[in-house]
């Protein structure tokens, strides 16, 4: 118990021993450890070594500089001029793309607008379809079948030949007329994410090349 | 002239203004380069690095020690390096130390052989200061080598008094041991048993 109590004393010295070297301590801490290293020999030793390093250190001279650090217009110049060519529009169109993705996005979470059919997720045509299918003839929902005779052949479009199929009622005929309207988004979104992904790692590595051939 | 009057007129683009004021502490940028990177080579281009970025970035000097403020310039410049040694494969630093060969260590008149003596030991001491880890390398260098206080330091290190505390306490021990595991080559002062 009393050799832990001892060993935290140290610990605790040990630790303020840089500041005592430097005359950082206040008078009450300064006390504490001057009280410490009169009865404690390892601590003592432990702040000799650590006064001959500071000593030591000291006596390292300053080297003057080999040449002159003075930068030139040239210099200067040539580093304005790599800003505005380089990060002068990079900026304002990261930024610009960010804000439409962002726009975008939150456009299509909110469903504001149509979506094109074709790389959207099920539409609620599709589901019904889908659900249809399920319930009846699991087989038919992978391959259209084939026209009756004197029935009209589904055209190309898918929405068609859902409705075609005769699984959609009138009103969603209405809806697949919009959706034929619609905005593609999601590869609207995927294209300005590309772009945002891009213009920010050109960005990045344009600083860092700056960086280095400032010089 | 005034360094405040210097600042707000490298602030306006005057770059005699600014060469003033590079002039008046290249000295220590480079010195906390070369001690930084133990290399002459890689310390200018650090210095040089640093006075360039701090020329752009001077609108951003937003007051306190200048001085303090280029050599926490300096030191990113120095990191920067270090990392593009550490990717060239450069494993240790001590392999750039022992490309450059002797280190430099002043140009006072002095007798030779306390010139050999001098030499000896700065070269000692600059092995010693690349054994320590970079963060602990900095402080180090920034109290004992360039004198500058507790709170200029940092300012130069971005980091909290405390930090800055602790680092100097484990940079100066670590130095410590490394010194002495090569008791012979201290000055004979400093041989005594620990």
């Amino acid at each position: 118990m009393f050799l832990g109590g001892r060993k935290r004393r140290c610990h605790k010295v040990r630790g303020m021993l840089s500041e005592y070297i430097d005359n950082r301590l206040d008078s009450e801490d300064r006390g504490v450890v001057e009280h410490h290293l009169e009865i404690c020999e390892s601590c003592s030793s432990e702040l000799e070594s650590l006064q001959m390093t500071v000593q030591l250190l000291n006596r390292v001279p300053q080297v003057p500089a080999p040449r002159s650090f003075a930068i030139s217009e040239v210099e200067t110049s040539r580093v304005s001029v790599f800003e505005r060519q380089r990060l002068g529009w990079l900026r304002p169109a990261t930024a610009f793309a960010t804000i439409a993705l962002i726009a975008l996005l939150i456009v299509d979470f909110l469903q504001v607008v149509p979506h094109d059919h074709i790389m959207l997720s099920p539409t609620p045509q599709g589901e019904e379809y889908m659900l249809d299918s399920r319930d009846s003839k699991p087989a038919e929902t992978l391959s259209e079948p084939a026209p009756l005779p004197g029935e009209e052949a589904p055209t190309e479009d898918v929405n068609s030949g859902v409705t075609g199929m005769g699984v959609t009622s009138g009103g969603e005929e209405e809806v697949s007329g919009e959706s034929e309207a619609g905005w593609p988004l999601r590869q609207l979104e995927i294209a300005i994410g590309v772009l945002v992904f891009a213009l920010v790692a050109l960005m990045l590595f344009v600083r860092r090349r700056r960086r280095w051939s400032a010089t | 002239m005034e360094e405040q009057e210097l600042i707000s007129r490298s602030r306006a683009g005057d770059v005699e203004a600014f060469n003033l004021l590079v002039e008046r502490y290249q000295r220590s940028a480079y010195n906390l380069a070369l001690r930084m990177l133990g290399n002459t080579e890689a310390a200018e281009d650090a210095t040089q690095d640093a006075f360039l970025s701090a020329y752009r970035a001077i609108g951003k000097f937003r007051g306190g020690s200048f001085k303090a403020w280029i050599l926490r310039i300096t030191a990113n410049s120095c990191h920067d390096k270090m990392r593009v040694a550490r990717r060239a494969r450069v494993t240790s630093l001590d392999t750039l130390l022992e490309v450059s060969g002797e280190l430099p260590l002043g140009d006072n008149a002095e007798s030779p052989e306390e010139y050999v003596l001098r030499r000896e030991l700065g070269r000692f001491l600059s092995e010693g200061l690349v054994y320590l880890p970079e963060e602990q390398r900095l402080v180090v260098i920034l109290c004992d080598i360039q004198g500058l206080s507790y709170e200029e330091i940092c300012q130069a290190t971005g980091s909290s008094l405390g930090t800055v505390k602790s680092r100097l306490n484990r940079g100066r021990a670590r130095l410590r041991d490394f010194l002495l595991q090569r008791r012979e080559l201290l000055p004979p002062e400093f041989r005594q048993d620990k």
